[in-house]
């Protein structure tokens, strides 16, 4: 049988197929650079949701008051019982305020927007799913082409 | 027709099938949170792919230190000219352009590493 990785969105709001089948002389870089790119969407699609399930611009606002901040001080700032009480009582619906996961992706939605904000770190450097590797170069050079 | 995500993978180490169907009563928080559950264990494939990669003993080891640092330290020293001298000793057998992605594989490995002691994440991959 062969080896193969598939991803594939199939709703209304969201159609994608990736597909990778690891044939003889498919190396272990070239998976890294597919989980990557399958990364890419499953990112762009967590933002997505996200600016759907919570007021996104009043958060920013919120986050931005915090951006002056050093590192470790704004860490705790967005970990604390009283940013956690601004989000549930100005932020989050009702029926998502009791929800942990929502809030962790809350709080890595804030660090990453503060280190890029304050150019801290480059977005390739964020996450693996910004890394242009070369194979990737190429298909978007192809995209673009076209 | 159903709507639905899918992620499969069969590869001999990395096996996975993770899939929803979307029903009038899925909400919006459900798909985030399936899409959450296959990043988790696609970054930890990429990182176990990265390991292979590169020398991450070696990585690991020459920036030990770092480890030690607070947060605004840690990221200085991350960004450092210093670091980046290190990392290009590791990296001195790869062609330039994947070089230059495998610097900034070598540095969200580090920041990941980093951040995860401190359960919070710079990215949402290690959820």
């Amino acid at each position: 049988m062969s080896e193969i990785i598939n991803f594939i969105s199939s709703t209304q709001e969201y159609k994608a197929v990736k597909k990778m089948k690891v044939i003889p002389g498919v190396k272990e870089m070239d998976v890294l650079e597919f989980l990557v790119s399958v990364e890419v969407t499953t990112n762009l699609q967590i933002n997505r949701l996200l600016e759907k399930i919570v007021d996104t611009n009043t958060f920013n606002l919120e986050i931005e008051k915090l951006f002056t901040k050093d590192v470790t001080s704004f860490i705790k700032e967005i970990s604390s019982a009283s940013f956690l009480k601004v989000i549930e009582k100005n932020i989050l619906k009702d029926e998502y305020k009791k929800d942990k996961v929502l809030l962790d992706v809350l709080k890595s939605y804030s660090l990453n927007k503060y280190l890029l904000h304050n150019k801290i770190m480059e977005e390739d450097a964020v996450g693996y799913y910004k890394i242009l590797f070369p194979a990737r170069k190429k298909q978007l050079k192809k995209a673009i082409l076209k | 027709m159903e709507d639905y995500i899918q992620f499969t993978s069969n590869l001999k180490d990395f096996k996975q099938d993770q899939k929803i169907v979307l029903t009038s009563k899925t909400s919006d928080l459900d798909v985030l949170k399936y899409y959450l559950s296959i990043q988790g264990p696609i970054n930890k494939e990429v990182t176990l792919l990265l390991e292979k990669a590169i020398d991450v003993k070696k990585l690991e080891k020459e920036n030990q230190d770092l480890f030690t640092l607070n947060e605004d330290d840690f990221l200085k020293e991350l960004n450092s000219k210093k670091f980046k001298k290190k990392i290009n000793e590791i990296l001195e057998d790869y062609k330039k352009d994947q070089k230059k992605a495998l610097y900034n594989s070598c540095k969200v490995y580090l920041l990941e590493k980093y951040f995860s002691k401190k359960e919070i994440f710079p990215s949402m991959h290690k959820m």
